[in-house]
């Protein structure tokens, strides 16, 4: 082993070892906090593929940053030069001293500041490949380096319109991370006017700059300087955001050995705690978040999952954010922020007792086989239209059916569990349940996208689920529903609840283009804005509410559509009180798209139908 | 010395009195009203609150004075889109092209009904039993044919107060004034109508501030003995044979409550019509849908002038919800002002 | 101390006594869902309510209690919601009727 040593090395040396030793006692801290369960997973997991494949994803994400740059091409290539670049010269500093001394296991400190020791090597290998490659690498995070800088200065440089505003803790580790390569590049290019030696950056700036004799002095002060912002930045990383460079690739280790999250907020615990500090504070859920720059609250993911490490101010972000689910959708490191949320509502409204014990026993009694059993919960009861329209495309379709909420209905349960207070919704559930097997039913058809997610995840029926959406683009392929297109021109809205919340993004677009021109809208499918009324916020003041719809429908009507179409009873209502356009829901619009010569009553029909 | 010209937008209640009093001032006034015919909202009205006097005669006596006074000139059709200021005198632009010229404008277009089919909870739209106040008027001058059987001669009728005024829900959060006594009448003339029918009205607040409005109210529940229910309506729904069953919370009992009508009257609330944008030398008259606000004159309470910008005068309900009394004083009011303004005093 | 005497004399356990000192749990209340303060307790919470079809739950009557200091009287009242949400949906004044609801669930 070769020793070489200069005391300047001491602060890299210190503040690396005591990163090492915080991070291993948190890490052990969390780890601890796995259930015996899970341990067993990773017992069970640890030499199979999956280590593998989990390697090849940090090697994708945390390095390269795919993900970042499928979103944002400019930032995935910044953060991929950062990260990507500073791994390949810790790499390249491996190889390098490894072939220069021929024994594998030197210092850390001596490839670190390899060229202090060695400035001129000799030789293909060392002094040509080794040199070039190690001084591409650095080149390679300085340009992430200016880009980044580039991004504070002008995020509209980066295509983002908002970036996240750091704590002045993480501003300090951010200057530190900031020195740390450009220090590099003159202490190396220092060591090379003096010395010789050098590569294509630091034998040209050794030449220009330090190649006098007075610049002597200049060399070991740069080398303190490097290893000073280099121990400093190891020093502040565990207890900054950049915490998220090991911590994801562990969470991706976890993730891959298929670790389950523990149930409840605990965010110093387990997968949770890896979780939330894997989170960089990139802010690519910023631009996402429909309610962003809107009202007092930054409870954006990004402020959110902070807001959570420093344990500051959490109540608040958790209870206004709309839990619409983009910034869970856009997540480079997939960090499940709704989950988070609602774990951190459980925590708040913990001691909060609901009791529905008051339900009637549904009784089932014998019923004739029914097509449909139609259930249009809660909110459908403030759009009747869309549930008159709904019975009245049945009957053209011929199709019997059984609204068993008609008179009264029992909510689902997913507002419940929206609020945190899952375990406090199967009353409800049951005698839903009993209500919807006991029909005797085919299908059971809601014109609700939250009922439709809340039956299709948690509830467990003996028919089919379907939303009325689906159902309709069902009897159109079917030709039971037959529309000719005609000149009329569609703005689709995307429901939370159904778009990213249940993957229904095809069915209503397919109906919609039957009967007219489908516009495309600028944030839309798993990019769509919410509505403003998402079940999830509880907090969020009625002001800021209309902002969020004011803004979502600006962007509904940019293309000048004629109609704004929605499939959910929430979001309808929500846009149409602020709608300039009309706002009408699939079913009503595929109601009144009707041929004259097809003889269904319209809206008029459920007078004489409730008579009879 | 020619006359000064005044230019008046909109012949309502509040432009046809402006005429009126700025004529009788000596000025010559080109009264500009977008519809075919004058009157606005007053033309639709059947008998007005608290005197049950016939809105038409109100409107003939003032049509009679602006139709004989030679220094009026009405022209109907005429949709002002905007203003320009040339000099001290404003440009009125129709489409692009000028249409007229005055040394002084009022801004008279008044407001527009609240759409009933938003609160769709209640059914507008969709049940043919359930109408707007203004749908009622129309049938009490025109006899247009109720919307239960003929035969039925004790229909039960609910009336609801508040639609789509003190909403934040609809993006108004202003008491529109007029409905709760218009409510109030309209049940008095359903009970004419039908002496046998059943008369509800659903409030949140009887608000009952104008002069003689009270009265008639304490009218209501002892001659005709309507109903008033201190609750919200939740829903409207079909009950069969065209008919409609409401639910409503009676929040005096506490209680939920239920009730099957013939025919469910919305009491719809007044919205802005026309959001002015003023800019230097322009005035751009913006009809929103579904979000105008109304004219805001700085000042008004402490007796400001009732203008935008010296010159263009703002008369009637497009500042806000007023009602008819109001609006005619508020009239008179602003042609004083402008008087003052002509002549050089304000 | 001398006893303050009305014209009329009201059972102590019928009357509201504004006088009394406010449970501290009701500031917290308010301040954490300011838009409470806006309710005018024209029922549409409650004509609206899914569990009202079940049961006893009117938001604005356990509002009114709230605001009176009556909190023995609404705690376990807030027990039968369902969380739905459709008052919030329609409340004119728009009070964030969920929140409250949960945190007066936990009172």
């Amino acid at each position: 082993m070769v020793s070489k040593f200069h005391p300047f090395v001491l602060p890299f040396s210190i503040g690396f070892a005591l990163m090492l030793a915080v991070l291993t006692v948190r890490y052990v801290i969390w780890l601890r906090g796995l259930s015996s369960d899970n341990r067993k997973r990773i017992r069970s997991k640890f030499f199979t593929v999956n280590t593998w494949k989990a390697l090849v994803e940090i090697f994708r994400e945390s390095l390269v940053h795919l993900k970042i740059y499928k979103v944002n091409p400019m930032l995935g290539f910044m953060h991929m030069s950062l990260a990507f670049g500073w791994f390949l010269l810790i790499v390249g500093g491996k190889l390098e001293t490894w072939y220069y001394t021929g024994d594998f296991a030197n210092e850390m400190h001596y490839a670190i500041f390899f060229r202090y020791f060695e400035p001129v090597t000799s030789g293909f290998w060392m002094n040509g490949v080794m040199v070039f490659f190690m001084e591409f690498a650095l080149l390679m995070v300085l340009t992430g380096l200016i880009l980044a800088f580039a991004k504070r200065i002008r995020k509209k440089l980066m295509g983002m319109q908002n970036t996240t505003r750091h704590s002045p803790g993480n501003r300090i580790a951010l200057t530190f991370l900031w020195f740390i390569f450009p220090l590099r590049l003159f202490a190396e290019s220092a060591t090379a006017g003096q010395h010789g030696g050098g590569g294509f950056m630091t034998a040209r700036i050794g030449s220009w700059l330090f190649n006098s004799a007075g610049a002597a002095s200049w060399e070991l002060p740069l080398w303190w300087a490097y290893s000073i912002s280099l121990g400093l930045f190891f020093i502040a990383l565990p207890f900054s955001r950049y915490l998220h460079i090991p911590t994801e690739m562990v969470l991706i280790l976890l993730r891959r050995w298929g670790i389950e999250p523990e149930k409840g907020f605990n965010p110093n615990k387990g997968l949770q705690a890896f979780e939330v500090h894997s989170c960089s504070s990139c802010g690519i859920c910023l631009d996402a978040c429909p309610a962003i720059n809107i009202g007092q609250e930054a409870f954006q993911a990004s402020y959110f999952v902070r807001g959570v490490r420093e344990n500051s101010e959490v109540e608040a972000k958790a209870t206004s954010c709309l839990s619409c689910g983009s910034c869970t959708s856009i997540c480079p490191v997939g960090v499940d922020v709704e989950q988070l949320r609602l774990d951190k509502r459980s925590d708040i409204f913990s001691k909060a007792r609901f009791s529905h014990s008051y339900l009637p026993g549904s009784m089932t009694l014998w019923r004739d086989t029914t097509e449909v059993v139609l259930f249009t919960g809660c909110m459908g009861r403030s759009n009747p239209k869309t549930t008159v329209a709904f019975k009245a495309l049945l009957k053209e379709a011929r199709l019997s059916f059984v609204h068993v909420d008609e008179k009264d209905g029992v909510c689902c349960g997913r507002p419940m569990a929206l609020a945190g207070a899952l375990d406090q919704s199967l009353m409800m559930k049951e005698y839903n349940s009993n209500l919807i097997n006991g029909q005797n039913g085919q299908v059971l058809v809601t014109t609700c996208p939250i009922c439709f997610k809340y039956f299709t995840e948690e509830y467990n029926l003996n028919i089919p689920v379907m939303h009325h959406s689906q159902f309709l683009w069902e009897l159109m392929k079917k030709g039971k529903i037959k529309r000719d297109s005609r000149d009329l021109k569609f703005a689709y809205h995307d429901p939370c609840e159904l778009g990213r919340g249940s993957g229904c993004y095809e069915p209503p677009r397919s109906v919609l283009a039957q009967l007219g021109e489908l516009l495309s809208v600028d944030k839309e499918r798993d990019k769509a804005l919410c509505c403003g009324n998402n079940l999830g916020s509880l907090s969020l003041p009625e002001s800021d509410r209309r902002q969020i719809t004011a803004r979502t429908l600006a962007v509904l009507s940019a293309n000048e559509p004629d109609y704004i179409v929605s499939s959910c009873p929430l979001c309808k209502q929500t846009l149409a009180r602020q709608s300039s356009v009309e706002v009408k829901d699939l079913a009503e619009i595929l109601l009144e798209t009707k041929p004259l010569r097809v003889k269904v009553p319209s809206y008029s029909y459920v007078h004489q139908e409730a008579g009879r | 010395m020619t006359k000064q010209k005044v230019a008046i937008i909109g012949a309502g209640p509040a432009g046809l009195q402006s005429a009126v009093s700025l004529a009788e001032l000596g000025y010559e006034v080109d009264l500009y009203e977008k519809k075919s015919r004058p009157g606005g909202h007053l033309a639709e009205w059947h008998v007005l609150f608290p005197d049950m006097q016939p809105a038409g005669e109100l409107l003939d006596s003032l049509m009679q004075k602006v139709l004989a006074h030679p220094q009026i000139r009405l022209e109907t059709g005429v949709n002002i889109s905007g203003l320009e200021q040339a000099g001290k005198s404003w440009q009125l632009i129709q489409s692009d092209s000028v249409r007229g010229e005055a040394d002084a404008v009022v801004l008279a277009s008044g407001f527009k009904l609240f759409e009933a089919s938003k609160k769709e909870e209640y059914g507008h739209g969709i049940y043919p039993a359930v109408i707007s106040s203004a749908e009622l008027e129309t049938i009490f001058i025109r006899e247009k044919e109720w919307p239960f059987e003929k035969t039925n001669k004790s229909p039960k009728i609910g009336l609801v107060h508040c639609v789509g005024s003190r909403d934040a829900k609809c993006g108004n959060l202003y008491c529109s004034k007029a409905c709760c006594i218009t409510a109030v009448k309209q049940a008095i003339e359903l009970k004419k109508t039908f002496p046998a029918s059943e008369v509800y009205c659903f409030y949140m607040d009887m608000r009952m501030f104008g002069l003689g409005y009270e009265e008639l109210y304490h009218k209501a529940q002892l001659d005709y003995k309507v109903q008033f229910i201190r609750g919200r309506l939740s829903e409207a729904s079909p009950s069969g044979a065209g008919r409609i069953q409401v639910k409503a919370e009676d929040t005096l009992m506490g209680r939920p409550l239920k009730l099957t009508l013939d025919m469910l009257v919305l009491m719809v609330g007044m919205t802005a019509s026309v959001s002015p944008e003023v800019k230097e030398n322009t005035v751009e008259l913006k009809e929103y849908a579904n979000k105008g606000e109304f004219v805001k004159i700085p000042g008004a309470v402490i007796g400001a002038a009732q203008w935008l910008k010296p010159g263009l005068f703002v008369a009637g309900a497009c500042k806000g919800p007023a009602t008819l009394p109001e609006v005619l004083n508020d009239a008179r009011a602003t042609a004083l002002d402008l008087r003052n303004y002509l002549s050089g005093v304000l | 101390m001398t006893k303050q005497y009305f014209g009329f004399s009201v059972l102590e356990q019928r009357s509201v006594n504004l006088d009394s000192e406010m449970p501290a749990e009701l500031e917290s209340l308010y301040q954490k869902e300011p838009s409470l303060r806006a309710c005018i307790a024209c029922g549409n919470c409650a004509a609206v309510c899914s569990a009202g079809h079940f049961a006893e739950m009117q938001f604005y009557r356990l509002n009114v209690m709230a605001r009176r200091g009556l909190l023995h009287e609404m705690v376990g009242k807030a027990a039968a919601c369902m969380l739905c949400g459709r008052c919030q949906m329609s409340c004119p004044r728009g009070v964030n009727i969920r929140h409250a609801v949960l945190m007066m669930s936990q009172l």
